[in-house]
């Protein structure tokens, strides 16, 4: 399966990239919002011939565009309307922020950074990918 | 000539006696008529049978309503004095809606009356100029605050009563509030940002340590994964020490080591460190180092190079793709030798200009196609920058055209000023 990774630390997304390897998956990378963006024009018009992705794990804040503002342009493209999203960030974030940028942003689930134990990680990640799924 | 007039007949003498006589009886009643005139206009004057201890009380009464009179307009000037040059703007109304007084703080503060009747302020105390107050200034609105005239005025409206319960009018009072209101929104942005600061290079840290220790114990730790860790470690270790910096910079302790150092070296490697950065920003640069003899400088050569990253990572962060910066080291004025970083970049607004070397304050850079330019950080690098400049004795400048470009000069004392070393 191929999972989409939109991290502009290059250190955090390498980590990633490394996780989701190791949990069998293909990692698809975009360092910054913008490349992302540019990746889902070519998802809309069709000029993109790779293997669509199942998930989605974004950080919120990144130059370009932000992860709820791709996460909301997931939700509008059809091929990969409905994969389950993920946001993380290093902010803190209230309830009612997390709850108005969902709506907003329509994504699944948000993690905080630092990530949780690697285990658990994958956990949480699974439960919201079964969820979507059921 | 007498000899010409007709000569008294003997009987016209008690007719001419006659006419004295009513001429001395009228002159009594008009006289009468006067006084009693004169009374009616004077009436103080001729009281009828006053006794001489009333009149001196009166004449007492007379003198203490005087004085009274002259205290209350003297009370009267010391308060318009006071209403015309205190700080706090000061705008009256009466219950019917004029204006009573409008003073040189508020005019100052509002820019014209104008911006103030157009502002919500404006219309609120228009609409409150009938409002009844129970005691003498009673609160009837705020402390609000609004943005008018490019300030953040804070204001408090009141209705203002004689102590009878009379009405006198509406008072509002204003307050320039916007270094306050500037002040909290920079420590909201920087807790907000610090804590964004802080947890990312820990991620990786805490990541990549357990990707570590989850590896057989046998087998020697990837030493890509080490340097990871070292390198988001050594990210959190220059915060901090800037933080700690930024702290004696505000109680006006802070120090620099004072070693031999070649600025050349200092920028080559300062630039050296940060190519992924460039290459990544897509951003073309250009180092020329010129008087080669005079870089052999004394100074703090990490604190310098932190404060060089700074200018450098500036540039970078607003100039976008396909542009590029320029390093010139070396030219020398006033006994000062300068580095200039130029960049083609968005530029800096005017509005932010004045404030890119206040602690914390982070600017609203956006791309011409109306992005927010929002890098990381805390929005510390120039203050820190220019102290670091200013504790070898130099300078920092900047200069910038919005949509073009901006330019950084650091002066530093070609011969340092002979202070201890620390």
């Amino acid at each position: 399966m191929t999972w989409l990774i939109v991290e502009d630390d290059s250190d955090i997304r390498t980590f990633v990239q490394m996780l989701f390897t190791v949990w069998g998956h293909t990692p698809l990378p975009f360092p910054d919002g913008k490349s992302a963006w540019a990746w889902l024009d070519s998802v809309e018009n069709g000029s993109y011939t790779g293997e669509l992705p199942e998930f989605a794990l974004m950080d919120i804040k990144m130059p370009g565009y932000f992860g709820d503002e791709i996460a909301a342009r997931i939700r509008r493209t059809e091929p990969i309307k409905d994969i389950p999203i993920v946001l993380m960030t290093a902010f803190a974030l209230n309830e009612s922020e997390i709850a108005e940028m969902k709506a907003r942003a329509g994504f699944d689930h948000l993690i905080n950074k630092p990530l949780p134990d690697i285990d658990r990680l994958q956990q949480q990640l699974m439960a919201v990918i079964s969820r979507r799924r059921g | 000539m007498l000899a010409d007039e007709p000569v008294p007949q003997r009987d016209a003498i008690p007719f001419i006696q006659a006419i004295d006589d009513l001429g001395q009886t009228s002159a009594g009643f008009f006289s009468r008529l006067y006084r009693g005139l004169r009374r009616k206009q004077q009436p103080s004057r001729n009281l009828p049978s006053r006794e001489p201890d009333q009149i001196a009380a009166l004449q007492a009464q007379n003198q203490s309503l005087r004085q009274r009179l002259k205290e209350s307009q003297l009370m009267a000037a010391r308060m318009e004095a006071i209403v015309a040059r205190i700080g706090e703007g000061v705008i009256m109304q009466s219950p019917e809606g004029r204006v009573l007084v409008v003073n040189a703080a508020a005019l100052a503060l509002l820019g014209s009356m104008r911006n103030f009747w157009e502002s919500e302020l404006g219309r609120a105390f228009k609409r409150l100029g009938e409002a009844q107050g129970g005691g003498e200034i009673v609160d009837i609105g705020g402390p609000l605050q609004l943005q008018i005239n490019g300030r953040i005025i804070a204001a408090q409206l009141a209705a203002v009563s004689t102590p009878e319960g009379e009405t006198l009018g509406t008072l509002i009072v204003l307050r320039d509030n916007t270094r306050e209101a500037l002040a909290d929104r920079l420590k909201d942005q920087f807790v907000t940002q610090i804590t964004h600061e802080i947890r990312t290079p820990l991620t990786s840290i805490k990541g990549m340590a357990e990707v570590l220790l989850s590896a057989p114990p046998n087998q020697p730790p990837k030493r890509k994964f080490l340097e990871t860790i070292g390198r988001n470690a050594a990210i959190l270790d220059r915060m901090i020490t800037e933080l700690l910096d930024i702290s004696e910079m505000s109680v006006g302790t802070f120090a620099i080591r004072r070693n031999p150092l070649n600025l050349g070296e200092v920028v080559q490697d300062v630039v050296q460190g940060r190519l992924p950065h460039l290459e990544k920003a897509g951003v073309r640069h250009g180092i020329m180092i010129a008087n080669r003899e005079k870089l052999a400088i004394v100074g703090d050569g990490q604190r310098l190079a932190w404060a060089l990253g700074h200018i450098i990572d500036n540039a970078a962060n607003y100039t976008l793709k396909g542009g590029q910066i320029m390093i010139r080291v070396g030219m020398v004025k006033a006994g000062r030798v300068l580095i200039d970083v130029i960049d083609n970049g968005v530029g800096i607004l005017e509005r932010d200009m004045a404030h890119i070397f206040e602690r914390f304050y982070r600017g609203e850079a956006r791309t011409p196609d109306g992005k927010m330019i929002d890098p990381r950080g805390l929005g510390q690098g120039l203050y820190i920058a220019r102290a670091v400049a200013e504790a070898h004795g130099g300078f920092l400048v900047g200069s910038s055209a919005p949509g073009q470009g901006s330019k950084f000069t650091m002066g530093l004392p070609i011969v340092p000023p002979s202070l201890p070393e620390v």
